[in-house]
């Protein structure tokens, strides 16, 4: 009877145990370990596998030119669903092997929840790739950065730039955000800067972050009759049928956007209703014919991505991968030089210590942090001049206040 | 859940018979090896051991509610905020232990739970499936603007909990206590009158009013015991991620949970232990699994949408191979059977 149960449980636990002897081998100790959690699945999916290329590029790059100081980065992708749990899941088991000398995160609530065992416990360096306001209290968040401006930054930049066109009345802005805790993030500083510049926030329109019915949204931009429309918070979807429609209904205004609804291959897909679109966001993005180092680097990279059809332009979360690992290598090897322990507080000095650094075009301006983001940022337009599609910056990078 | 012509027999066992000395020490080997897990386990590890635990109370609270009550509810998630946010609160504001914020939590919305179980009282099936969307929406609602409480989208940031001096696995022992606490305490609820009048309403609420259950009585109370659970369960998300967001509680997590009593088997207490593992660990499993397999082959990309497919199709193969769920696995593996089938929703 013992030996009949004994084999019964032995069949049940087989499965679980070929599921753990599954789990990869530790690496090797010379090697930089890095974890990055990218959400490869669930409602924000593009951008996460856009980040993954990106970060496989950079780091097959960098591993080629003799790693950093020598020394290979290993990296560990795990796909957390853009799930909180999950995240510090992952995030978890890569501190618990040890040696983890940078962790990425693929949202800021993921960066919330595990900065305060990070700062107490972990201490290792971070570094985010959304752009949440309160990401800039380096007390909370002690070992983390951000790679380019905060979305209530971008908002400025546009801001700034609607009111450096003169118009003798106050511009009349309609925000149109989704649903989610990005899409909310800038509302309150972009009231406060309204106020601050006279500009007349004539509409907060509030959508799904995904979906397919947008004619009241369309109606309600045309009711409000603004000079201006800025859609903020999309990752793909919602925000072009809006601004398809809005056109469709008369909506004559010029439209912009924020970091990640400034996608030149979704801008692209929507056509000439969205002619002139203006995008701010944090790093270069027109690759084809650049005489800059790195980006003709990454532009031989762009152009061995498959699966995605070479246009000349990058994605935001492919070049944000890039931007992340090269500061990483610079900042890293600074360390290995100064023959410093490689633990978030000395990263996050190094970090801090960059001072003016030549990144080798990615950003188009030398960068200093402040306040643990990088304050610099360019608005593109993006147009189709005799049908051609085409992004150019307007007035080159430029320092957010 | 249960149309009319449907019942549900007492399940009649046949096959192995366990002896009570090897059921004793089967318990024991159990209770020591969840004792003893962390002394070999790493950080990770203990770290999913206590996500299942919270996951297996909120199941087993869904359970109740729709699985031994027959009251559908897809609001579940909603319920776990309720306790996620009460306990947080009472943890910043009044500074009580996590035992006084656990209970504080499942009270809290079992409060809830009958306010939002009042339409049960009416409506069955998939009617009141979606009248239990109102207390999805309309609590995430409260949770996100009611900023000056809930702190809106940032959330609530908690301080460090550190049980017994002993970090993650201090708090381990005690997602397992309070687990075994609630399984024990919901099984034996179907022995108590209460627990058989869940039953009894499930399978026709006419012929239970007429053998004298209160009806109402019993559908609210399921409804509230089932958020006490989540509640509970919330408590403990809360204490164990230390931040409380809204997008914690969202329609998606409530389908995770039915789909974890679905997978699991209703009407299961076993079942909501292994749909709540299954559910928790094999998205796990897959993706370590996938990824050693593709190993030095150029696969990343295709990791993500194989494990969708893979786990998508495991789903799938249990609807229609095993209706009964993984409860019903274990059982024929253990050479038991049950006389009924899956029920058809009335």
């Amino acid at each position: 009877m013992t030996t009949h149960w004994m084999t019964k449980i032995c069949r049940l636990a087989a499965p679980l145990a070929l599921g753990a002897c599954l789990i990869s081998a530790p690496a090797a100790a010379q090697d930089l370990k890095f974890s990055i959690p990218v959400p490869l699945s669930g409602p924000i999916a593009v951008t996460g596998q856009a980040q993954q290329i990106g970060w496989q590029h950079a780091i097959d790059y960098i591993n080629k030119n003799g790693g950093i100081k020598g020394r290979k980065i290993d990296a560990s992708y795990y796909d957390d669903e853009y799930k909180v749990e999950l995240g510090v899941a992952g995030f978890k088991k890569a501190a618990a092997d040890g040696n983890l000398t940078f962790a990425a995160g693929d949202g800021t609530p993921f960066v919330r929840a595990i900065s305060p065992e990070n700062n107490e416990r972990y201490k290792v360096l971070m570094a985010n790739t959304g752009a949440s306001s309160d990401l800039v209290d380096v007390a909370k968040y002690k070992y983390h950065f951000l790679v380019g401006p905060t979305y209530s930054d971008m908002i400025g930049l546009l801001f700034k730039h609607i009111k450096a066109q003169g118009a003798s009345t106050p511009p009349k802005v309609a925000i149109v955000y989704s649903a989610s805790e990005f899409g909310r993030d800038p509302l309150e500083n972009a009231r406060a800067m309204a106020k601050a510049m006279d500009i007349n926030i004539v509409l907060e329109e509030e959508t799904k972050f995904t979906g397919v019915d947008v004619t009241a949204h369309a109606i309600k931009l045309r009711n409000a009759k603004p000079d201006y429309v800025i859609f903020h918070g999309y990752a793909g979807n919602i925000w072009p049928e809006i601004a398809k429609l809005a056109r469709e209904y008369g909506v004559k205004a010029p439209f912009m956007g924020t970091l990640f609804g400034s996608h030149p291959d979704v801008v692209s897909g929507i056509g000439s209703a969205v002619d002139g679109y203006l995008g701010t966001v944090s790093v270069e993005l027109a690759l084809k014919d650049r005489q800059e180092p790195m980006l003709k680097v990454i532009d031989g990279y762009l152009r061995t991505w498959t699966a995605k059809p070479y246009t000349g332009y990058a994605n935001i979360g492919y070049m944000q991968s890039w931007a992340t690992a090269m500061i990483l290598r610079e900042v890293i090897g600074r360390a290995i030089d100064a023959g410093k322990p490689l633990n978030g507080d000395t990263l996050i000095a190094e970090i801090n210590a960059l001072k003016d650094w030549d990144s080798g075009g990615i950003f188009g301006t030398p960068i200093s942090f402040e306040k643990q983001r990088i304050p610099y940022g360019v608005i593109y337009r993006y147009s189709w001049p005799n049908g051609q599609f085409t992004v150019t910056p307007v007035g080159g990078f430029q320092k957010t206040e | 859940m249960a149309s009319a012509s449907t019942t549900l027999p007492a399940p009649a066992r046949i096959g192995l018979r366990i002896s009570p000395r090897v059921q004793l020490g089967l318990w024991l080997v159990l209770g020591l090896g969840l004792v003893f897990f962390p002394a070999f386990a790493g950080v990770y590890f203990v770290y999913m051991a206590s996500l299942i635990a919270i996951n297996i109370i909120a199941t087993v609270g869904l359970n109740i509610t729709v699985g031994y009550a027959g009251l559908l509810s897809i609001g579940h998630s909603a319920f776990l905020g309720v306790g996620a946010y009460v306990s947080g609160l009472m943890w910043l504001h009044l500074g009580t232990p996590l035992l006084v914020n656990v209970v504080g939590g499942a009270l809290a919305a079992f409060a809830v739970g009958l306010v939002f179980g009042i339409p049960a009282l009416r409506i069955k099936g998939v009617y009141l499936a979606i009248a239990t969307l109102a207390a999805q929406y309309s609590l995430y609602f409260v949770f996100q603007q009611w900023t000056s409480v809930t702190g809106g989208d940032r959330g609530l940031s908690l301080p460090q909990l550190n049980v017994f001096g002993m970090g993650e696995t201090g708090f381990y022992y005690v997602v397992v206590a309070i687990m075994v606490a609630l399984l024990v305490a919901a099984r034996n609820l179907f022995r108590t009158r209460i627990g058989r009048a869940f039953i009894a309403v499930r399978e026709r609420d006419y012929a239970a009013e007429v053998l004298g259950i209160n009806v109402v009585r019993t559908k609210l109370l399921a409804f509230g015991l089932g958020a006490a659970f989540a509640g509970a369960a919330g408590a403990l998300t809360a204490a164990f991620l230390r931040i409380v967001t809204p997008d914690q509680f969202t329609l998606l997590v409530s389908v995770f949970f039915l789909a974890a009593v679905v997978v699991g088997g209703r009407a299961s207490i076993l079942g909501s232990i292994l749909g709540a593992i299954f559910m928790t660990l094999m998205p796990e499993l897959l993706q370590h699994g996938l990824t050693a397999v593709s190993k030095g082959a150029d696969l990343a990309g295709l990791i993500a949408p194989l494990r969708e497919i893979i786990f998508g199709s495991l789903i799938i193969g249990f609807l229609l191979f095993e209706p009964r769920g993984l409860v019903g696995l274990v059982e024929r593996a253990f050479g038991r059977s049950e006389t009924f089938d899956s029920r058809p929703e009335g």
